[in-house]
């Protein structure tokens, strides 16, 4: 892997799938995809992600659900949460980082280079996983 | 008793066909002059014996100048009853007084042999003190023994009595003037029959009777009269009495008897009657002179009488006067009675009172302790000696009400009356021997009369009887019941209309103080008054309704909006005259707008059970409903929220590829692949952007609640989709049949009922869980049944009671408005559909919607 990071997307939406692999993969990161939460959750277990981005709302267990399990699972894993929710955007984006411990979030929908600046700051201050 | 009270009664007393023999009668046919009829025995003056007087004229008898003094007598036009004594000499050269008159029938002229030093001087010389004596009496009492010591003094009788007819023509002695050793009978009862009906007559029209020597044998008459029935003799003085009479003096020892009747006010009141224990002639003059003295005392009598009376009725204008002067001051008829009751009681001699008013009976000294007084439903004016035989009294009212005057005051004399007792009199009558006769009966079989023979005293002790009555009680008692009743029905009026008046004054400050306004129609369901308070719907003022018909005005108008629910059942109340209570319509208010109001009414009916109109509130409703609507919206608003959310989200997908895509084509132009699926997303995220934008407008648009004709089953089936997308953790199960069956109904609304109970659904159940929605028809063919299902906690009863009240909520505070079902309520039944609710904790919770199908 180019630069041996990987990354999980969980979405139901394939198009939003697509998209975020097309951002990450630019990047020149390896890349995992769920297409509901439970697989995310799964996936997680069986191996290690440098960041996850996941939909907040998705079928089975929704994003918050989803987010509050990662960090049992994973504490302080780096997710990128992805909303497409009509509450507004400042207070759900504090409620998902302060409350559910979220990195950082991004709305639907978004630009490649909006998903790109999100991508590239959050693994700046982390050195990669080997 | 009765056989023989009739039989002398029948006795013909006036035509005996007899004369008394201390004086003859000569009777002349009135036109020829001749005689008719002799007294037998008349050849002692005549020199002729009576049968060959007959056929002759007078001078056979009298010498020419007497005969022509009769004739002159008999010319003039009398008063028969007044004795106008002249003298005659006969053929014989004897003396007489004469008295002469004329009947119809005949001539008479009576020949009185003018025995006895009477001057005419001598007696009538007494008369100016006995009359002017008479005409200053201050009593009845006064006047009458005055009376008799005159006629005494005139005739020389030992034994005068002024005899008085009561009521029921019993005699009472009330005076009387005694010489010698004669007994008296003063204050002594004689029995009606002692002087029978047609004595009483004849003492009635001839004033005076006279039968000098009760031992006469009488003389009967030669010849027949002129018209050859039995002669007249009522104002004959030699009249022979009846053989019953003089058989009855002799039986009280009776040899002489005088009377002069007492006719006062043309009814005879008496009796001067004269006895002697020997027999006593009165000369002609003397008995003039006592008849016109009885005259004078007769008239002083109805003086006496007339005062008394006229004391009384002023007594009786006084009572009515003061009783006015209390009603004038407001008083009631109650209060006047007892006030005056003291006035009352005296002037009938009364002890005690009862006044029954309104069902309430009291007396003086306050209410009644015992039963109350039952007075016979139409009983008129009474006054009774004995009230027992009429009425039953409680028994510590009786000794007070042996007596009693009622006095009726009003049409319903047993509730509004005045009962003035008088107590028990107890009462020896002394009557002049045992009042009786005993019928003979002869041995031819012939009923004959005999007179009592026992005068002995026999005292009668009356009991159980108060005082008696006279004829001026009554008048008094009529006087005053008309009066009293006159009063009270004034005062019943006055206070009627008082009443009403204050019940109008009651109705219009309720009416005045009341937020609704109210109504009556005619029968013909016109508006025929309308309270000022309507002025609250947009300044309508009252009189701008009267005339149109209430059910007109329901829905429809110039607003064109909904008429409500209630509609049909006021309009079918008022066809069938039934009573409709909270009924809620909008009224199209003749150019003031739309209003929802809420009636009431009643209908009135007359006594044959027509219709005569309605009556009833109506109470402005507007704000509340405006509220409702408001509330409608809002609710509207929330679920746009909710929905915009899952819009949001989803044009956020679909809007995804399209940057993305159009991104990467263009640092990829070269990589040709890649540039067809991307444009490949974008093209599909544009075409699912265009549906969702499409959705979004069709759910959005803001259309009043039109109902058009609507295929059930694709709305509903679009109306889940919408509702599904806002709740993702929902499974949504759906059986909608392809059905092409229509309801009157508006999409919006059906999206929005779908929206609430499904959203109601997703709450329940955390957001996540089964739904079921189906959609079928219903049992009535005419109708179809949306059912909306969750397998949530369920409701308790209690809750179910109260799912569909407005704000009513289980959710945590902050998270429903309790607007949901009540919005869902309202519209279902907007449209003439029904919701039921079925559920049990634990069993998740079941809607049930029927709408009737549109029928073209």
């Amino acid at each position: 892997m180019p630069n041996g990071k990987t990354v999980l997307i969980v979405d139901d939406d394939t198009n939003v799938r697509k998209a975020i692999r097309l951002g990450v993969e630019e990047l020149g990161w390896a890349v995992v995809e769920a297409c509901d939460g439970e697989e995310g959750l799964r996936l997680l277990r069986e191996r290690m992600f440098d960041l996850v981005v996941s939909d907040v709302w998705m079928p089975k267990v929704d994003g918050i659900s989803f987010l509050k399990y990662a960090m049992e699972i994973r504490p302080g894993l780096k997710v990128l949460s992805v909303s497409g929710g009509g509450t507004a955007p400042a207070a759900l984006s504090l409620k998902m980082t302060e409350m559910y411990g979220a990195s950082d979030i991004l709305f639907k929908p978004f630009t490649p280079n909006e998903l790109l600046g999100k991508l590239s700051a959050l693994m700046a201050d982390e050195p990669a996983l080997d | 008793m009765e056989t023989v009270h009739s039989t002398c009664d029948q006795e013909p007393i006036h035509v005996p066909g007899l004369v008394q023999p201390h004086g003859f009668l000569v009777v002349l046919e009135s036109k020829s002059g001749r005689i008719a009829q002799v007294t037998q025995g008349i050849e002692a003056v005549a020199g002729v014996v009576a049968e060959d007087l007959i056929g002759e004229a007078l001078e056979r008898v009298l010498d020419p100048g007497s005969a022509q003094k009769c004739r002159h007598r008999i010319a003039r036009p009398d008063y028969p009853h007044l004795i106008d004594p002249f003298p005659v000499t006969s053929l014989t050269g004897r003396s007489f007084s004469a008295v002469a008159h004329a009947t119809d029938q005949a001539d008479l002229v009576e020949l009185w042999s003018d025995d006895q030093e009477i001057t005419v001087e001598g007696v009538f010389g007494r008369l100016p003190f006995a009359i002017g004596h008479a005409s200053r009496a201050a009593s009845v009492e006064d006047l009458c023994e005055r009376a008799a010591a005159t006629v005494a003094d005139l005739t020389g009788y030992e034994r005068v009595m002024v005899y008085r007819f009561a009521e029921n023509w019993e005699g009472e002695v009330i005076a009387e003037a005694l010489s010698g050793s004669v007994e008296s009978y003063k204050g002594q009862r004689f029995p009606a029959s002692d002087i029978p009906a047609q004595a009483r007559a004849l003492y009635g029209r001839n004033l005076l009777r006279s039968i000098p020597d009760v031992g006469y044998r009488p003389l009967p008459l030669v010849g027949r009269s002129p018209d050859g029935r039995a002669l007249d003799m009522t104002f004959c003085n030699l009249r022979s009495v009846s053989p019953v009479h003089l058989e009855y003096l002799r039986n009280m020892g009776v040899a002489a008897s005088f009377s002069v009747s007492l006719v006062v006010d043309g009814r005879l009141w008496g009796l001067v009657a004269c006895h002697d224990r020997v027999p006593r002639r009165l000369s002609l003059a003397t008995m003039g002179a006592c008849q016109v003295y009885a005259e004078t005392i007769a008239q002083q009598v109805l003086r006496l009488d007339n005062a008394r009376r006229s004391r009384h009725r002023s007594r009786t204008g006084d009572l009515i006067d003061d009783i006015s002067v209390l009603l004038g001051s407001g008083r009631s008829l109650g209060e006047a009675l007892d006030y005056t009751l003291d006035e009352t009681l005296a002037l009938f001699g009364a002890s005690r009172a009862v006044i029954s008013l309104d069902g309430r009976q009291w007396s003086v000294d306050g209410p009644l302790e015992g039963a109350p007084i039952q007075m016979p439903p139409h009983q008129r004016l009474l006054l009774s000696e004995r009230l027992a035989n009429r009425v039953r009294l409680p028994t510590d009212l009786a000794a007070d009400f042996v007596g009693a005057v009622f006095l009726p005051l009003s049409d319903q004399p047993d509730r509004d009356f005045l009962l003035l007792g008088r107590p028990e009199t107890l009462r020896s009558i002394e009557w002049a021997g045992r009042p009786e006769k005993q019928p003979e009966i002869s041995p031819e079989g012939v009923l004959k009369i005999h007179p009592r023979t026992s005068f002995s005293l026999w005292r009668e002790e009356v009991r159980g009887r108060s005082a008696a009555f006279d004829p001026l009680d009554r008048e008094t008692a009529e006087t005053l019941s008309l009066f009293l009743a006159e009063r009270l029905a004034k005062q019943r009026r006055q206070q009627a209309v008082v009443a009403l008046e204050e019940t109008r004054q009651r109705l219009r400050d309720l009416a005045e103080c009341s937020s609704d306004w109210l109504w009556e129609t005619a029968a013909d369901g016109t508006l025929a008054l309308v309270s000022d308070r309507i002025t609250g719907l947009g300044d309508l003022r009252p009189e701008e309704l009267l005339g149109r018909k209430l059910v007109d005005l329901v829905g429809g108008g110039d607003g064109g909006g909904a008429p409500g629910v209630d509609a049909d059942e006021i309009a079918s109340a008022f066809d069938e005259g039934r009573a409709f209570h909270g009924l809620t319509v909008s009224l199209a208010l003749l150019g003031r707008g739309q209003w929802w109001v809420r009636l009431s009414g009643v209908p009135q009916y007359d006594g044959r059970g027509r219709l005569l109109g309605f009556r009833g509130t109506g109470t402005d409703v507007t704000p509340f409903k405006r509220l409702q609507e408001e509330r409608i919206r809002t609710q509207r608003l929330e679920a746009l929220g909710r929905l915009a959310s899952g819009i949001a989200h989803e044009i956020g997908n679909v809007l995804q590829p399209v940057l993305t895509m159009a991104h990467y084509a263009s640092k990829r132009l070269d990589d040709r692949a890649f540039l067809e699926a991307a444009l490949a997303d974008i093209v599909e995220g544009g075409a699912r952007a265009k549906d969702i934008v499409r959705s979004i407008l069709t759910f959005a648009r803001q259309t009043p609640a039109e109902r058009r004709p609507l295929v059930l089953a694709p709305a509903l089936a679009r109306s889940v989709a919408f509702a599904a997308k806002g709740h993702p953790g929902l499974e949504i199960i759906t059986d909608i049949p392809d059905t092409a069956r229509e309801i009157a109904a508006n999409g919006t609304e059906l999206s929005q009922i779908v929206l609430n109970l499904i959203g109601n659904a997703a709450d329940a159940m955390g957001g996540r869980g089964r739904v079921f929605v189906s959609l079928a028809e219903a049992p009535d063919p005419e109708r179809m049944v949306i059912t909306i299902r969750d397998e949530g906690p369920g409701m308790t009863l209690q809750t179910q009671a109260r799912a569909f009240e407005p704000f009513f909520t289980t959710k945590p505070e902050g998270s429903g408005t309790g607007m949901g079902l009540a919005v869902v309520h309202g519209l279902v039944e907007a449209w003439g559909g029904t919701i039921g609710l079925e559920s049990a904790p634990g069993s998740g919770t079941k809607f049930v919607i029927s709408f009737p199908i549109n029928n073209p």
